[in-house]
């Protein structure tokens, strides 16, 4: 996550000085931005699909980008699987100016990439899309049993719960306690 | 993110697959809303980490009505689901709590989509088990019910009762094939006084627990009608106090072959909960305050049983219909 929080931040403050906010918008009709996932594959998306997120929108009309800025600075979102990325930019040209049905059939049936989808959707802010996730992962566990929910979400026991717990703090033990070593080194 | 912020556990899993304790905090509560009323109940019992989180963030879900009958030795507890909106849940479910044979021990069955389940429960009074159910649900439910019915039976004049089968369930249909019913159900003969007094208590009990389930909410519990059947009027005003209602009707149980004064509901409309009162309905309780306390609600049915004449003429003219019955005792 933190790999493409430093490349949207890298690559935002580099051009509201030198372009003037949103100044293609008017004049170009339609205007294309590039994304790439974690597999570095470019996906090109038009502004009007890209509305439904809120984060890359809020990005792109403050950079102002023209096609060839564009082209050469594609959004990098490096925390999102390229399969998943691929999934959410043909949902956003799916829905590109449409109203959005009120259910919507055609999302991922496996849990983990559904998860994914959730998680990936929830980063880039696309209201939508992520009330349908939602809606879908709660499908996932109606008429269930509580052991069903357990295996279905891969929800620990209490048990398994309270022993990676234990060991956890176990090793945030021996950390802390490597840690005061080490600065009592450094102060020798 | 969801858990994680409290169960160190989320450190192991940094490498593998998401799962749903990875979801951030909004999202996780997004999906809780859309999961429905048995889902939630079930979700609580697979973890203490989603537990705490369904009684920290209180899920929105489609219940729309509560109807809790506490007979003698019996509790049947009736859920009514939106149907509207939620054709998987919709419908009721039905569960009835029963007493045991053996002391401590209690019979429970659910009924939901005309399907029965029965089963046994050897640790706690049928009561407390109705609580152990059912507490989390009335401290966590978030959304305005349209109904809420907590109604105790009156006092009974017989002598036996029949006692649920301790043994393996017997199915309906075999139960209808059986001509010798006794086989399945034992009646037991306890005087009617003595199965009152410990109704009573039962009851005292219950409302006791109700009142201070209700009390300890920090939002108070908000439906649109109330509809109670209690054996004191203090029954009333400590549910009344922690529940936010358009319509109430109040109801006496009967407790026959007692001598106790009679019990007056004089400080209702003082209530804060009844400040925007659109119906209210007595019944049993007796009345002895100025009808100028009730101009407020616009359909009022109360019993008096003396009426002064100031009284009367605020009536007529403010067009109240004024129903004269027989026994003299007039009724609003």
């Amino acid at each position: 996550m933190s790999s493409t929080e430093q490349g949207t931040s890298s690559a935002a403050p580099a051009e509201p000085t030198t372009a003037p906010e949103s100044a293609a918008a008017p004049e170009v009709p339609e205007s294309f931005y590039y994304v790439h996932g974690k597999d570095k594959v470019v996906h090109k998306v038009s502004a009007g699909a890209l509305q439904h997120s809120a984060l890359i929108h809020g990005m792109i009309s403050n950079l102002g980008y023209t096609e060839e800025q564009a082209k050469a600075n594609p959004f990098p979102f490096e925390n999102i699987d390229g399969d998943i990325l691929q999934m959410v930019v043909d949902w956003c040209n799916q829905h590109k100016g449409k109203p959005t049905p009120p259910e919507d059939t055609n999302l991922p049936k496996q849990k983990e990439k559904l998860f994914d989808l959730v998680l990936a959707v929830n980063y880039l802010e696309i209201k939508e899309l992520l009330t349908y996730c939602c809606k879908q992962v709660a499908m996932m566990v109606k008429g269930k049993s509580p052991e069903e929910i357990r295996e279905i979400w891969m929800i620990p026991t209490d048990a398994e719960d309270e022993a990676a717990e234990k060991e956890a703090k176990k090793r945030a033990g021996k950390e802390a306690a490597g840690e005061t070593a080490a600065a009592a080194g450094d102060a020798k | 993110m969801f858990l994680s912020k409290w169960t160190p556990w989320n450190f192991f899993s940094k490498n593998e697959k998401p799962a749903i304790m990875d979801m951030p905090y909004l999202v996780m509560t997004q999906i809780l809303d859309n999961v429905g009323f048995l889902a939630i109940q079930n979700l609580r019992k697979t973890c203490k980490s989603f537990r705490n989180f369904i009684d920290d963030v209180k899920p929105n879900n489609e219940l729309k009505k509560i109807d809790i009958f506490l007979e003698h030795h019996r509790l049947t507890v009736k859920i009514t689901f939106d149907n509207d909106n939620n054709l998987e849940n919709g419908g009721e479910v039905t569960v009835m709590y029963k007493e045991g044979k053996e002391q401590n021990c209690c019979l429970i069955s659910k009924t939901y989509k005309s399907s029965v389940v029965e089963f046994n429960k050897t640790d706690g009074h049928f009561v407390d088990v109705f609580f152990h159910d059912f507490e989390p649900i009335l401290m966590n439910q978030r959304s305005k019910l349209t109904d809420m019915g907590i109604k105790i039976a009156s006092f009974s004049y017989q002598d036996i009762y029949s006692l649920s089968p301790q043994s393996k369930f017997q199915s309906i249909f075999s139960r209808c094939l059986c001509s010798r019913f006794q086989k399945f159900e034992s009646v037991l003969t306890i005087p009617a006084e003595k199965r009152n007094s410990q109704h009573r208590k039962v009851a005292n009990d219950m409302m006791n627990r109700f009142g201070q389930i209700l009390g300890s909410r920090t939002v108070p519990f908000e439906t649109k009608n109330l509809d109670l059947k209690v054996f004191k009027q203090s029954q009333i005003f400590g549910i009344l106090r922690s529940i936010k209602t358009n319509s109430l009707v109040g109801n006496q149980a009967f407790q026959f072959f007692e001598e106790e004064d009679t019990q007056t509901l004089d400080a209702i409309p003082k209530c804060e909960t009844l400040k925007n009162m659109e119906y209210l309905r007595i019944g049993g309780f007796g009345m002895t305050n100025s009808i100028t306390d009730f101009m407020d609600i616009p359909e009022l049915c109360i019993k008096r049983e003396n009426i002064s004449r100031n009284d009367i003429t605020i009536v007529k003219q403010s067009r109240f219909v004024i129903i004269t019955k027989k026994t003299n005792y007039p009724t609003i």
